[in-house]
């Protein structure tokens, strides 16, 4: 592409320095006399701005030292819009001034759309939570080094959580353009070493050429199984420069096909679950597509088997009488087990129990058959400890387990014989009974401290559904600190209303999360609410801002225990253990003396919300209240003092 | 079935009698102070996994309350617990403090029904069960639970008629058994309940709901 002007951005901030501000701005004024005058941009919508990117060279409007009209920056926007990408959450960073700039103006703030945030951490738990209710990656656009280290923890639990997002982050390799001082403390020689041992992938690219195959690279490895953050660096210098030469033509996009098992695996793998008298199905990151939880119903149907579900993703009905999630004593009879991408096979079929002692006890027969069919199979782990303990099973299929399933299915009803078929309706007799006995005995759990105050989690979670069941609504945080209430007795139904726990662990993870699935959810009708801890909160409640500022509808309640509960427990254990006074685990644990108004700080972002809530009694018409806000397109936040657990 | 913490209000008394001189179930209810347990109760952090109310939950704790496992089982297993709960010595948590922790069990006021509360009755949980299974339901959850529901400190009961017959389970209940584990502590954990608390019928209702789990 023509570029004239030799000033780079570099020389001109020097001669800029040089002159000092006076000189510089009559030269510029100047500059302005003796060239045309600019033309406002007037740009096309992105397809036609890409269409002209990619057949001839952008004309210049102006020529002078003073601007740059074809900025390499344009062309990277360019190759992300490419890639379909709807939202690119960012709190802004100098060292991505160039494409900040170019997907607002240039890309004109659409597909992606930038989505403000106030903390790094923030950009990549939004990113983390969309995926996976939108089921496709979201991008994160962060400053070098300060940023990216913000963002880390999150980007830690995406990868455990096998979530995809396009990592994008600014750096300026060139150390000869670099202004003194904060730039260079923003610059790293290897930036993504900061992320790299849980990212698919990385690259800083020196040229366009190599900024689209490597960002094309980059997406297409993030949104193939297993799942996961994938990054390209964004030169300063190949941002804010004039483009030169022609990059190559930008090719649309084609989404990788996901691999199955091949039909002579999946053959014998139907057989097993055919011959069986009790086979067992456990499900983890199985559906990774609106589609997946039907196929998970129509195997289980098939086999009679039972679902055990991890709650990593939406698999499975929780009204389904197979779904078998609640009694672990299935597990126990299982003389067949397929397991469909179960992060923690090994912690599932044996355990390691938090004891002196550190015994490891089996779940299931000796003589049980473990299959596995898990994309985790291929990939290889690094430092972090994220792929769990091994566990030998018995058939190890490294594939995808939803694209494994349509032909899993077909091969179970090519050997499903009569006799087979007849079982069924036993074995469904049986299956009926277990679950409505586990749901009884869930019913009989959340009855228990009804009326206590502070609220007793199985209350707060039976209030919500009151308010939710008749509507169409979606729920967006975790439950592993509720006692799996929701799951228990709520009708979870469609593949949309689950979107999963951290995957690490990472505190911090809740509230970003929620807002990234209700942006996912925004447009859709759908009343979006979600549970977050008051330790999750306080690790990012600047979340609760980009609800507001982007007007997207969800209502947060707080699990206001007013602790970080598991560590109180941990060294309450610990004192025990060693004989010690336990009275003191408080100390260090709890978020008291003064307690937080979780009220009064998501009134402060925009939010509407009510005073703390401890009386049970009150809880159901603030719900219906904030509910209401909702629907009205206000995100709301009610802060329930909570029991522990 | 009769209630624990009417039967145990009449045999305090036994208590005088020495540790050794215990029977394992009813007659071991100390002459705790509910008003002191309760501080207690929050002091040494029970709360933190068994709730304000003693009502439990799935992750971290069992129930103990309406109808808590008699005092004698109680100081038991608190000194010598088994699964994830960690141990309490006399030096941490003295014997005066764990009957007033106890006495505060007992007081705690038994919660509405789940059919009696608006917001869980409606819960689909199937066809309505014989009068023979849910009368032993009931027990099971009042008296059985505890031990044998969600966060199992004794054995799973699930399918629990692979391994055991329904007479051998009637046996069990009406005469506990010693096994490994109890071994160490010299006595079998899971308490006598019958005929004291348990009549011939209870026995049986709940040994017939145990067969269906």
């Amino acid at each position: 592409m023509a570029q004239k002007s030799g000033v780079g951005r570099r020389s001109f901030l020097a001669g800029v320095a040089t002159a000092g501000a006076a000189a510089a701005a009559s030269a510029a004024s100047a500059a302005a006399a003796e060239t045309p005058v600019v033309e406002p941009l007037k740009l096309g919508p992105p397809a036609t701005a890409i269409a002209q990117a990619d057949t001839g060279p952008v004309r210049l409007r102006v020529d002078d030292a003073l601007h740059v009209m074809n900025p390499g920056s344009d062309y990277m926007v360019d190759v992300v819009k490419n890639l379909n990408i709807d939202y690119l959450a960012t709190m802004p960073g100098s060292t991505f001034r160039g494409i900040h700039e170019s997907f607002i103006n240039h890309g004109m703030n659409a597909k992606p759309e930038l989505i403000s945030v106030v903390h790094e951490e923030i950009s990549a738990g939004v990113a983390h939570g969309y995926a996976k209710v939108a089921g496709k990656p979201m991008a994160i656009l962060v400053h070098n080094t300060v940023g990216l280290q913000h963002a880390s923890m999150a980007v830690y639990n995406a990868w455990c959580d096998r979530a995809p997002m396009l990592i994008l982050t600014g750096n300026i390799m060139d150390a000869a353009n670099r202004r003194p001082g904060v730039e260079w403390d923003h610059t790293a020689l290897d930036v993504a070493a900061i992320v790299r041992g849980y990212i698919k992938y990385d690259d800083s690219p020196v040229s366009l050429d190599s900024f689209r195959e490597s960002t094309t690279r980059a997406y297409q490895l993030s949104a193939t199984p297993p799942f996961g953050p994938a990054m390209v660096v964004v030169d300063g210098d190949l941002a804010e420069l004039p483009v030169h030469g022609s990059p190559t033509k930008i090719v649309p996009y084609s989404a990788p096909h996901i691999a199955s098992a091949d039909p002579q695996t999946l053959d014998q793998i139907a057989k097993m679950l055919v011959g069986a008298q009790n086979p067992v199905i456990l499900t983890g990151r199985t559906a990774r597509t609106p589609a997946g939880m039907g196929l998970v119903v129509q195997l289980a149907e098939l086999l009679q088997a039972p679902v055990l579900d991890d709650y990593t993703r939406m698999n499975f009905p929780t009204n389904h009488y197979l779904n078998g999630s609640f009694n672990r004593a299935l597990l126990g009879q299982a003389d067949v087990i397929l397991s469909l991408e179960v992060g923690d096979l090994f912690g599932v079929v044996q355990d390691v129990q938090d004891l002196t002692e550190r015994k490891t006890v089996r779940r299931i027969k000796p003589e049980a058959k473990v299959v596995e069919i898990n994309s985790e199979l291929v990939a290889g782990a690094g430092n972090y400890q994220d792929k769990q303990r091994f566990y030998p099973s018995d058939v190890p299929v490294p594939a995808d387990a939803e694209a494994s399933l349509p032909g899993l299915i077909e091969a179970v009803r090519r050997n499903l014989t009569t006799a087979r078929t007849g079982q069924n309706d036993q074995r469904a007799a049986k299956l009926r009974a277990s679950f409505n006995a586990t749901r009884m005995l869930s019913r009989d759990m959340a009855a228990a401290g009804w009326d206590a105050s502070p609220v007793a989690l199985g209350r707060l979670s039976m209030e919500i559904w009151n308010q939710i069941k008749s509507e169409d609504w979606a729920f967006a945080g975790p439950t592993g600190f509720m006692s799996r209430f929701p799951q228990r007795l709520w009708d979870f139904t469609k593949p949309y209303q689950w979107a999963g726990e951290s995957g690490g662990g990472g505190v911090g993870y809740a509230t970003p999360a929620l807002v990234g699935a209700a942006l996912a959810h925004k447009g859709t009708g759908r009343l979006v609410v979600g549970v977050v801890g008051d330790g999750e909160l306080m690790c990012a409640p600047g979340s609760l801002w980009t609800l507001a500022k982007h007007r997207i509808p969800a209502l947060v309640i707080v699990h206001n225990n007013r602790a970080w509960h598991q560590e109180t427990m941990h060294v309450q254990r610990m004192a025990d253990r060693r004989d010690r006074d336990p009275s003191t685990a408080h100390i260090g644990t709890t978020i008291t003396d003064p307690n937080i108004d979780y009220a009064k700080l998501a009134q402060s972002f925009g939010l509407y919300a009510e005073t703390p809530i401890a009386n049970p009694a009150q809880l159901g018409p603030a719900l219906a209240r904030a509910i209401k806000m909702v629907k009205n397109g206000t995100p709301a936040l009610l802060d329930v003092v909570t029991q522990p657990r | 079935m009769k209630h624990l913490s009417i039967l145990l209000a009449f045999t305090t008394g036994a208590l005088a009698l020495g540790a050794l001189a215990i029977p394992h179930g009813v007659g071991a209810q100390a002459a705790g102070d509910a008003a002191r347990g309760k501080v207690a109760f929050m002091k040494y952090g029970c709360y933190e996994c068994h709730g304000t109310q003693g009502q439990g939950n799935l992750s971290a704790g069992p129930s103990l309350t309406p109808h808590p496992i008699p005092y004698a089982n109680f100081i038991w297993y608190i000194r010598a617990p088994r699964a994830d709960m960690p141990p309490y010595t006399a030096r941490i948590l003295p014997e005066n403090v764990a009957q007033d922790i106890h006495a505060y069990l007992v007081s705690i006021p038994e919660g509405p029904k789940p059919g009696a509360i608006a917001l869980l009755k409606d819960v689909d949980t199937g066809p309505a069960l014989s009068a023979a299974i849910g009368h032993g339901r009931e027990i099971f959850v009042e008296t059985c639970q505890k031990c044998h529901g969600a966060a199992p400190l004794g054995p799973g009961l699930g399918n629990v008629k692979a391994r055991m017959s329904l007479q051998q389970v009637v046996d069990q209940i009406k005469n506990p058994q010693l096994n490994e584990t109890d071994a160490r502590l010299g006595r079998p954990v899971m308490p006598k309940l019958y005929p004291a608390l348990l009549s011939d019928r209870d026995v049986s209702d709940v040994a017939a709901y145990v067969q269906t789990l």
